[in-house]
């Protein structure tokens, strides 16, 4: 896509359209909130879109874009500090029967998401984005560089300390 | 260690997909694309601008509206000047206050805190005497009977020159302390606008009118938020804020899914200072307003104003131009100002104890002013202080001050942080949390803490860094970049460890690290016992302590 179709807003619809779900569930991956997820989501275009401008090479769209939702989640991630909320998503049983006492496998997979949850909110915004970008999303270290906008070294040094800051948290959670 | 990548841990992307898993809200593309459409465009001469405010949880597209509102409504109708603003012919709508004024405000009782205030005075650009508070410091106040911190919302917020002279609209944010809302830009005939003149393209300027709302339906996803006090960010909730100097002018209908304002009018932004100024949104209130860039920052107060005191005694100037420069200063600082301590504890990092607080209080009760220390209960209330050098320090003394604990009666035996007034008076900040091995938490700790029991207060026992935020490559302005170049955070041991990788960290509030850390950004990072206000996964620091000097 070109540039100047990128700028056009019929195009930048369609850009919309096929990154959202992207954006949407690297936002609640990094968010843990649907609520604040949708809210990321929606600045992240918004701001896309005002400062399109910006954008030189359209061959960078995604890259720049995921630069963009980067911000939006830290700043989502401010917001939620300055008011105190804390959320706990715990998974939903198949079947959508209610978690029983009996039904040990599901009591551990909550329990186990609990803990993973609450040690996650313990790390800062960069330190969970960069976990889900090379953890969930495998994206390849320079992709990654290009999203943070630091050097591949820095990236893969965040990574260990990223990864090390959640084995301690989790740690922490179990006890 | 860190040449190779770890490799993908599947329990980490299990537990990451199961975070990320479940339906988008099938309203999602809808409300983007809404809020894409009401994002300002950048094509000018649109006549009047065609508001749709479907989703109001968008801060930042909301800015972007107000402002393109206030410009096409500029446009549609041509500014004429029509004169000064109406009478009364009084402070704050024709005139600042005068540098004596000032002095005799912030000599008097304590303000409401967030009051805010115009005064023509000079700052003296120092950031080495008020290094302890949640903001930066801009300087200090020349002209006052003691010394009034000047502090600002950012960083950005510095003096670019060693005195700036000029009208400056201020909130008052406690004893000896201002935050600085802006530099005004003075209309030619009087300090205000009015709102059928031409407003300044930039910066920050008074405008003498009445604030008005016109409700709107739509589904709320927010509660009503301030934002910071310097700088509030509120949304307008499910409603479209404007300033008018006619209120009761006719208003044009409605088009469908906007509002406009009465006829003359301009919209703005005002959801945040409602809130923190406690302006209803039900009538029409008229006042003089600090504007800035589409946004209402603030209602001046209407301040009952004290005599100047003797010592400050200066002809207050009449009405007239705020641009003038103010009168000469009435009470010059004597001698260097030192640096002031920060939040203060007792030896071997206790709490003070009621005698020890009393003895630094005399020490330098006015170079307290604002400090924060903490102190085992009973908190002191009417005590005598002497001044320092007194002979007799038992004995009551000339030109001693009475402590007066203001607020809630601190319970004995528990631990409190108390701040300082300079006008006699003791404020609470809040109880501190303890703990069975004592009050002064580590980080895990108190992270720990916070999660199991909720906000609070803190003594945490960290390290102070920051980290380069993510590039941007936005234009300037753009609210996300403007929050992106430094984080500050508390870390369990210094990040350029060998061994940091496991180290702890915690969010806390923007440009904290020069707040309570150094200027000197390559000093990093700086241990210490810090006050900490601890909500979710971010913080606020409200003091660094140090041991009170016996």
């Amino acid at each position: 896509m070109s540039a100047a179709d990128a700028r056009d807003r019929a195009a930048f619809d369609a850009l919309v359209r096929s990154r959202i779900d992207a954006v949407y569930r690297t936002s609640l991956a990094i968010l843990g909130d649907q609520a604040d997820a949708a809210d990321a989501t929606q600045e992240t275009f918004v701001s896309a879109w005002c400062h399109r401008d910006a954008l030189r090479d359209p061959d960078l769209f995604d890259a720049w874009l995921g630069r963009i939702n980067l911000n939006a989640c830290r700043q989502q991630l401010r917001r939620r500090g300055r008011t105190g909320v804390r959320e706990l998503r715990l998974p939903e049983p198949e079947d959508g029967r209610e978690p029983a006492s009996t039904d040990r496998a599901l009591a551990d997979r909550t329990a186990d998401a609990d803990a993973f949850d609450r040690a996650f909110a313990r790390l800062s915004a960069d330190d969970r984005a960069v976990l889900v970008l090379h953890h969930l999303q495998e994206r390849p270290v320079a992709q990654i560089a290009a999203a943070f906008g630091s050097p591949e070294g820095t990236i893969k040094s965040r990574l260990h300390r990223a990864r090390a800051a959640l084995e301690s948290a989790l740690a922490k959670e179990s006890r | 260690m860190n040449g190779q990548l770890p490799p993908i841990d599947s329990e980490i992307r299990d537990q990451l997909a199961r975070r990320s898993a479940g339906r988008m809200p099938e309203s999602l593309l809808a409300d983007v694309l809404t809020a894409v459409d009401s994002a300002p465009a950048r094509r000018g001469g649109d006549g009047w601008p065609r508001l749709i405010w479907p989703v109001p949880r968008l801060a930042v597209a909301g800015m972007g509206i107000a402002l393109v509102a206030i410009l096409a409504v500029a446009i549609a109708f041509p500014a004429v000047r029509t004169g000064p603003a109406a009478p009364p012919a009084s402070y704050p709508a024709d005139r600042a206050l005068t540098t004596a004024e000032l002095a005799a405000v912030m000599a008097g009782p304590a303000l409401a805190t967030n009051t805010a205030l115009v005064a023509a005075v000079t700052i003296d650009a120092r950031n080495d005497v008020c290094p302890m508070n949640r903001y930066p410091t801009v300087g200090v106040v020349d002209g006052m009977a003691s010394q009034v911190c000047v502090m600002g919302a950012t960083l950005a917020a510095q003096i670019q020159v060693p005195k700036a002279t000029g009208t400056f609209a201020f909130r008052y944010l406690g004893p000896g302390y201002l935050g600085l809302l802006g530099e005004i830009t003075p209309a030619s005939v009087k300090p205000a606008f009015r709102v059928a003149d031409n407003w300044p393209g930039s910066g920050t300027f008074l405008v003498v009118g009445w604030l008005g709302a016109d409700p709107y339906p739509c589904p709320t996803y927010l509660a009503t938020l301030g934002g910071d006090p310097l700088d509030p960010d509120g949304q307008d909730q499910c409603e479209s804020n404007w300033l008018a100097d006619d209120p009761s002018a006719a208003q044009p209908a409605s088009s469908a899914g906007g509002v406009l304002p009465p006829v003359g009018g301009k919209i703005v932004q005002a959801g945040g200072m409602r809130v923190i100024d406690a302006v209803p949104n039900d009538v029409p209130v008229l006042g003089t307003y600090v504007v800035r860039g589409g946004r209402v920052l603030a209602k001046v107060a209407n301040l009952s104003l004290p005599a100047p005191s003797p010592e400050a005694a200066t002809p207050s100037p009449t009405a007239g131009p705020s641009a003038a420069p103010p009168e000469t200063p009435v009470a010059e600082p004597s001698g260097v100002l030192s640096p002031a301590p920060l939040g203060l504890l007792g030896p071997g990092n206790r709490p003070l104890t009621e005698a020890e607080f009393a003895a630094v209080w005399a020490a330098d009760p006015a170079h307290l002013a604002g400090r924060i220390a903490i102190v085992k209960g009973p908190v002191p209330t009417g005590f005598e202080c002497s001044p320092v050098g007194a002979a007799d320090a038992a004995g009551p003394s000339p030109g001693c001050r009475i402590a007066v604990l203001d607020g809630q009666i601190a319970a004995d035996g528990h631990y409190w942080a108390i701040q300082v007034g300079s006008n006699g008076k003791l404020a609470i900040v809040g109880e501190v949390t303890v703990f069975q091995a004592g009050y002064v938490f580590t980080l895990d700790q108190a992270l720990e803490s916070s999660g199991n029991s909720g906000a609070g207060l803190r003594v945490v026992d960290a390290w102070l860094d920051w980290e380069p935020s993510l590039a941007c490559d936005m234009p300037g302005g753009d609210p996300l970049c403007q929050a992106g170049a430094m984080w500050s955070r508390l870390t369990s041991a210094p990040l350029a460890q060998p061994n940091a990788d496991a180290a702890t960290q915690l969010d806390v509030q923007l440009g904290a690290y020069q707040i309570f850390g150094s200027k000197d950004l390559e000093a990093r990072p700086i241990h210490g016992l810090y006050l900490v206000q601890s909500g979710g996964s971010s913080a606020t620091i409200l003091a660094r302590l140090e041991v009170a000097a016996p």
